[in-house]
């Protein structure tokens, strides 16, 4: 294992973390997390040991501002902001089974993106940082304790 | 559970569909899941999080879905994505899976095309056909692109390699083929001159300029891109519109054109085919 490899395996984690958290969307951070260790690639014997992981961090934040600005991310928050009705008119809870404990979160995700929100499995997968066939597989096992959890209240 | 959840050991999907349906028509008001998250990002708008705070405090549904989308953020990442990841480093760069999986594939059909020309053409002309087509490329090099629209594999129908099947059609497609050599090693900047030459020499060629102008977006030359496809698009037989389209609309988003993407790909969205529902993804996404 060269060096490189080494030091990329020691900050991926923390380095594709803050990629979600400041983008959300899993296969968007996992852009950005290669563009930063491309860019340590590039100028990897320049930079210190002791500047990593903030130096990979830095490279993540101005890529995520770059995305939000080319992909004009600000502008549709603002439209949701202006087009949204008064919070005291909340919108029913939605169905039980999108709620429920048996399920996980990512089966409870799964059902609510690509059933609620209409998105096809691979969208969802993008976004969750899956494969379309989890997805799909996650989706099957949901419908399965589904059907488990009202047969048991059924009888 | 309620009378519709019963019947879920019958119809589950249009159960769920149903339901789902139903339920979401009801909220219009709702943030979508990718607003949803990024509700803990950095870069989120004070007036947007407090927005989506006073959302989150009142809609059950919602909040639920935020907590799940904060849990599944929080998952370390597995080995395979850590792999794959420095894979892609070490490649250089690659470009991302929605561009790769058409270009692999227009590859594919365009040199099948190719073969299938110079095979029915007189034999003397036009290089060997086993020196054309290496049908499993590896993926070839390219941008990484911030954003992706989707990873749904396409492919670009083929309709002719050469103009016509005149004298000197083989002639033009085995240049064609030729000028294609470096597009199919992945080094699309090598190959865009002798594709564009190709293009300058034989207007009415559309495979020419479709290739010249995907050479110019992997590249990452997104407005070089724009006026070969164009040209492609005036002079491609019908079934092929849709898939130069579809390059036109990336080629004009990576442009910074983005109403003319999203127009396009609006076109594309409202007609039936193959690109129809990815071209609705995109739509969305930009919108």
């Amino acid at each position: 294992m060269d060096r490189f490899e080494t030091v990329y395996r020691q900050h991926f984690a923390s380095v594709l973390r803050l990629a979600v958290s400041v983008v959300g969307r899993r296969d968007v951070a996992e852009d950005l997390t290669a563009e930063a260790f491309l860019e340590l690639h590039k100028h990897f014997e320049r930079i210190r040991t002791d500047e990593l992981p903030a130096w990979l961090f830095v490279v993540v934040r101005n890529r995520a501002r770059d995305f939000w600005r080319r992909e004009k991310v600000r502008d549709r928050h603002a439209r949701w902001v202006a087009s949204r009705p008064e919070p005291s008119a909340p919108p029913p809870a939605g169905p039980m089974w999108l709620r429920s404990d048996r399920l996980s979160p990512v089966q409870r995700v799964c059902l609510e993106l690509h059933y609620a929100w209409g998105y096809t499995t691979e969208e969802a997968a993008e976004r969750l940082g899956l494969t379309a066939g989890q997805v799909k597989g996650h989706l099957q096992r949901a419908r399965q304790l589904l059907r488990d959890l009202d047969k048991e209240k059924a009888g | 559970m309620s009378g519709v959840d019963r019947r879920l050991d019958e119809v589950p999907e249009e159960v769920l569909r149903d339901e789902a349906a139903r339920w979401q028509r009801s909220r219009a008001g709702c943030p979508d899941p990718d607003l949803l998250s990024v509700y803990e990002s950095e870069l989120l708008e004070g007036d947007v999080r407090v927005a989506l705070a006073e959302h989150l405090r009142v809609c059950p549904a919602c909040a639920s879905l935020s907590a799940d989308l904060a849990a599944l953020r929080r998952e370390a990442p597995d080995a395979l994505t850590e792999t794959a990841v420095l894979e892609r480093v070490r490649r250089g760069i690659s470009p991302p899976s929605w561009w790769r999986a058409p270009l692999a594939a227009a590859l594919l059909i365009g040199c099948g095309a190719a073969v299938w020309w110079i095979a029915r053409g007189p034999a003397a002309s036009g290089p060997p056909a086993q020196a054309v087509a290496p049908a499993a490329a590896p993926a070839p090099a390219g941008p990484i692109a911030l954003w992706r629209i989707e990873a749904l594999p396409v492919r670009i129908p083929l309709s002719s390699v050469g103009v016509t099947r005149s004298a000197g059609a083989n002639d033009v497609s085995a240049a064609l083929v030729d000028a294609l050599g470096p597009y199919q090693a992945g080094r699309y900047a090598d190959a865009i001159p002798a594709l564009r030459e190709l293009a300058a020499v034989h207007p009415d060629m559309a495979d020419a300029s479709l290739y010249l102008g995907v050479s110019c977006l992997l590249a990452n030359r997104p407005q070089e891109a724009l006026a070969p496809l164009e040209r492609a698009r005036q002079r491609a037989d019908r079934p092929r519109l849709a898939s130069i389209d579809w390059y036109l609309a990336a080629a004009e988003q990576r442009s910074g054109q983005t109403s003319a993407s999203r127009d396009r790909l609006r076109t594309l969205c409202a007609a039936p085919g193959e690109y129809q529902q990815r071209a609705c993804s995109a739509e969305r996404t930009l919108r």
